[in-house]
This record gives C-alpha cells, structure tokens and sequence, in this order.
C-alpha cells in the first residue's frame, strides 16, 4: 500500500502519459494498414482483388460490355484494411494498389467526403456523405446487373459464333454435295457460278475483322523510339510489340479500326489500346519529336 | 433475517465490459440462487464462415469474433487448413507467429488484472496498469500495422517480417515492460487493501477445477496443470522456453498472480525468439482447397480455444465450429457466486476475464 502511494505522489509530479488530442496530433506510426489507393493506368483488370476483398469493398463495374471496359469502386467506410488486395495484386509493386499510412476520418452525417481519383469512380461522383450506406447498396445492385449484362453479352456472343459455324458447315457441305452432283451430270453451269459468288462475299469480312498493320522485321535506321512513352505501355508490353514488329511510334500512329483489333488479338487486353488512347498519345509524341 | 431480494447484474453493467447478465437473488448480502445469460452479442460468425466467405477469408472474420483473442482465433483456423492443405510452414514464420501471438497475451493480461483492481475500487493502480501496457500494444502496432486487428497470420507464413529496426525497439520495451511488471506484480502481491478483496474470495479447490472443467489461467490458479501451450506443437514454445505457470490458491489473488507470472514468462520468450530468429522467408506458396476434417486446440489468453474445421475439396468450407475458453468457465462461475457476497461480485467475474464476444459469437 506504502509503495503504491509513493509512486501515485511520483506520478503526480511527472509529464502526462496521454497526448493532448486533438491540440497535438495523434502519432502515425510507420507501415500502419490505411486507405487503399488505386492507380488506373496499371491495372490489368485481373479482378483478383475484388473477389479477394472479404467485406466486398472493392467493386468493378462494366460500363461497356462490348468493349469490355471496367471501373474501378472503393468503398473506404467498408473497407476492414486487411491487406489483402494488395497481397494478391500482381502489379501491387508498380503502385496499382497502395495501402497508405493513415486512414480517412470517420464518417459523420456532415463530413465532407474525400475527394481523390485515387479513391475509385464511386467515391468521385459521390458528394454528400448523407446516406453514402444506401447509395453504396444501389451501386452494388447495378455492378451486379452490369455483371449479368456481360454475361448475356458473351452469351450472345458465343451463340452468334456457333450459328456463324453451323452456317457455314452446312454451307460447305451443300457447296460438297453440289459439287458431286455437278461431276456426275456435268451440266447446269449457272448454278455453280451462283454458289462461287456466295462464297467469295462470305469471306471478305472474316479478312478485314483483324488486319495486320505495318510491321518492321528491324528497326528504321536501327534506332528504335521509346515506346514506354505512351501510358500504358510498360517494359513488357513493349518487348511484346517489338517482337511482333512494331518500333516507331509512327507506325502505332497510323493504326487503323482493323489494326486496333488485330492488337487486341494479339497484343494486349482487350479494349486497352482505345482505352488508355495509344494512337492519339503516337501522334503527340510524333509531333514533339 | 431479511426477505430475499433479487438484485440484477448486467446485461449492462458498469464493472463489466461486455454483455452478460447475472440475476442474484440475495438474502442480506449473501448470494443465494444465480442465473446467467451470456448470449447478448451472437453475430451468426459460424454461419457466415461457411457461407459467406471463401476459405482464404475466413481468418479475418474469425479474427474480428473478439479484440483480444484476434490472433488466437485467426491462428487455430489457420494451423487447422495448413494441416488440411498439408503445409509446412518455415521456422521464421513459426517464430514471428509465436511473438505476436504472446504479446497479445501480455497485454489482454495486463488489462484484465487492471480492471480487477479496477472492480476493487483502485483506479489508481488500473491506470498504472494501463500505462504500462501501452509498450505492449506499441510493438504490435509497429509489426503488425494494426492496434487490434493484427491479421498477421496468413495461410502459409505471415504478413510482414520484422526489420532489424523493430528488432532493437522490441528489445527495448520489452525489458522496460519486464521491469514495470514485476513492479506492478508486487504491488498486486503485497497490497494490504487489494488483498482484503482479493485474498480468499472466490476460491476453486483442486477438485472442483477438475470436475467443473475449468481452463485457461483459472485451472492453473487453483493448481490444475493444463496448458495448450504444453501439449501442441504448433508454434515452437519448447524451443523458447516455455514454463507453466501454477499457483495452488485459487482465488482471485492467485488468478491475477498467475496472469502476471505468464506475462513474464511471455516477456523471456518474446525476448529470446525476437533475438535468435532464425533465416529463412515469412511464407510458403500454398495450392489447393481443404479437403477433409480436423481440430485444434491452441491456448488463448483466457484458456484452451478448441476449433473444428472440415473442407470438402471446395471454396468454401463445410463447418468451422468454435469452441472458446470463457463458455467453460461459465459453470463454476455460477457456483462460485453461491455463498459470497454480493459487494464480492464484481472482482469475482473480472478475475474470470470473461469474453462473451467468443462465447456468444
């Protein structure tokens, strides 16, 4: 008892164990799990993250189901901070997702909201703080349909494949079968004629959908142009391209609809090229060169 | 003699941090007759881990069932689906799980002690309790990244590895925290006012421990030797130095007597693993999906916290049950209370370290 009452009297005399919150700011201690931020122009669009995220505070919606173009969501008031997008991110070293070193203030009715690119295209739009719970639900809601839309796309898609196929077979087998029949009777000339010009208007689109653009077996002058240049392009995509051909950015500056898809082919992900607008980012490099 | 009169304890009450309800009937002072309800806080936690979340995920559920136990609830759901998935983990990951895991010991410890003497009307000594906890906290906050929801285990290894920094600021406060314990133990030990609350109330015999089921710091104040610590080898406690801590009394003096003994013993340990870590990675790369049925029992700062968990070749997992240390407790409690006095309540359930977070889930 004697010694508790000294040091309660020691206690007395030395300096506060507490901080004076909030005249003195709370310490931020180095690697505390905060905020996720979000760099756009390295995302892959894996989604590795979003089916990771345990409380569902990572979302993607498909704003073009054709182009297969997605947007990135954060809810920060829903998020627990575990880590574990960032540990599942394959370009989390480049600086896709970064957790920071503090956290956002927590959500009042009358807080003004964060207002950062980073945060995703949910917290951009979104102004007031009033009801961020309810506006957040409607937005799942419509990730969800925007997921069942994509899906009905590919659906669709793939439908249209198969007819396209079976068409054709049952097309190549009449063209067969006629043309036994010519070589046993031998006659009836026009008919023939007829079925060779189907043919050749049915092929022509299939040649068009993806045509090669110009490509170089070396570069022009042995000297090739910095393609990491264009946002978008990073070391690996750029030894891509160079493998295929492709050096200058003269040569991306003058792609055209048919080349754009062959590149969505055979390059990169689908949609990337329009997206992160390589020809238009050529073009400005061309002219400061 | 007076009339019985029927004195409510809780659900909401001002000496217990959680809620549990207590219905006292009393004669005079003495307790008579006692009902217990511990199921205010369900959360559907079970369900949700076999419906909710993939297998990967379930960790950081488990891990937000209770502030204090996060790890331990995290680590026995971890251990189980590395033996499920047949994983090795490396020495280092081993020895960084053991040190996170008992600095969450310390400091649950450390404050259930200071709200005993919290109870007993000796804020004071609360407060320096506290104070000196805070060096427990601040290391787990620096390695974990986090104040209570460290989520430092991961299938495989752990999160984060320590840099040769942290090494030197644990050692640090460890040995300030180590001096400041063995103050705060004598004080706790010698303390003429405290010890008139705390000495010879709410006593388990030997027998009663055993046959009432008991776990945790509790069974071992009252002399029985069970520690999950002892008897299972998934973190490397033998390697550290591990000693059980026993006293024979068995009242609440001896439940706070034990916990500070433990949380020295968990200082050296600490100390030593921190600064004869062995090389190697933090995490081993893990393929598959559970498949199959298994059980852990890991010690948690309250007792033996006892996991089923059954995979069936899916995402998802087919049954994760959770047994906690504090559900055991609750029976002997009941029978504690019979036969003391009322004014004896309060640093009879606090010495108990109840967590009713765990046990109602």
């Amino acid at each position: 008892m004697v010694k508790m009452f000294i040091e309660s009297l020691k206690n007395l005399t030395q300096k506060p164990a507490t901080i004076g919150y909030p005249h003195t700011p709370s310490p931020s201690p180095k690697d505390y799990r905060g905020t996720i931020y979000y760099q756009e122009d390295l995302c892959i669009f894996c989604d590795l993250c979003e089916d990771v995220c345990p409380p569902g505070a990572i979302l993607f919606e498909i704003t073009n189901a054709a182009e297969n173009i997605r947007e990135y969501s954060y809810n920060p008031y829903l998020c627990i901070y575990c880590h574990a997008c960032v540990d599942v991110c394959p370009k989390a070293d480049e600086g896709c997702l970064v957790q920071a070193e503090t956290r956002l203030a927590p959500l009042g009715r009358d807080s003004t909201l964060p207002q950062d690119v980073k945060l995703g295209y949910f917290m951009a739009k979104v102004t007031e703080a009033k009801n961020l719970d309810r506006k957040w639900d409607a937005f799942e809601a419509r990730a969800a349909q925007s997921r069942d839309e994509m899906a009905e796309f590919k659906a669709e898609k793939k439908r249209l494949k198969q007819a396209a196929m079976k068409a054709k077979k049952e097309a190549d087998a009449k063209t067969k079968a006629e043309a036994e029949a010519k070589e046993e009777v031998q006659a009836e000339i026009t008919i023939e004629n007829n079925v060779e010009t189907k043919t050749e208007t049915k092929k022509e689109p299939t040649k068009i959908a993806s045509a090669m653009p110009q490509l170089l077996t070396e570069p022009k002058d042995g000297k090739k142009d910095d393609l990491t240049q264009i946002k978008g392009i990073a070391e690996k995509i750029e030894l891509i391209l160079n493998e295929k051909g492709i050096y200058h950015f003269q040569q991306i500056a003058l792609w055209t609809e048919e080349n754009i898809k062959w590149a969505d082919e055979n390059i990169s992900f689908v949609g990337r090229v329009k997206r992160e607008k390589w020809i238009e980012q050529a073009k400005e490099l061309l002219a400061k060169k | 003699m007076g009339s019985k009169i029927t004195v409510t304890f809780g659900s909401q009450h001002i000496a217990i941090p959680e809620p549990v309800s207590f219905v006292f009937e009393t004669e005079n002072e003495i307790i008579t007759k006692v009902d217990v309800d511990v199921g205010y806080v369900h959360r559907g936690i079970e369900q949700a881990a076999v419906s909710k979340f993939n297998f990967n995920n379930v960790q950081f559920l488990l891990a937000r069932v209770c502030g204090f136990c996060s790890i331990t609830h995290a680590g026995a759901y971890i251990h189980g689906v590395e033996q499920l998935l047949g994983v090795e983990t490396t020495r280092r990951a081993d020895y960084l799980r053991l040190i996170v895991t008992e600095l969450d010991r310390m400091h649950s410890h450390l404050l259930a002690n200071g709200h005993v003497a919290e109870v007993c009307g000796y804020e004071n000594l609360f407060m320096q309790v506290v104070k000196y906890r805070e060096n427990a906290t601040e290391i787990l906050e620096a390695i974990t990244g986090n104040r209570v929801q460290y989520d430092y285990y991961q299938i495989g290894g752990v999160s984060r590895d320590l840099s040769p920094e942290h090494i030197k600021m644990i050692n640090a406060k460890l040995v300030e925290l180590r001096k400041n314990v063995l103050k705060m133990r004598d004080f706790f030990e010698t303390d003429y006012t405290l010890g008139l609350k705390t000495r010879n109330v709410g006593t388990i015999t030997y027998d009663m421990a055993k046959e009432y089921n008991t776990a945790g710091p509790i069974a071992r104040a009252s002399g029985l030797r069970m520690d999950a610590r002892n008897e299972f080898d998934f973190l490397p406690y033998g390697e550290v130095g591990y000693v059980l801590q026993t006293r024979t009394e068995g009242d609440v003096w001896a439940r706070n007597m034990v916990r500070f003994d433990e949380v020295i013993n968990s200082i050296d340990m600490s100390l030593y693993a921190v600064n004869n870590l062995p090389e190697g990675d933090i995490k081993v790369k893990v393929k598959g999906k559970p498949k199959g049925e298994t059980f852990i029992r890991v010690e948690a700062p309250r007792g033996e916290c006892f996991y089923y968990i059954k995979g069936n070749g899916t995402k998802v997992m087919e049954r994760v049950r959770v047994r906690v240390p504090t559900y055991s407790n609750i029976p002997v409690l009941r029978e504690l209370f019979v036969g003391s006095l009322y004014s004896d309540a309060q640093p009879i359930v606090l010495s108990f370290d109840p967590c009713l977070s765990c046990t109602a889930r």
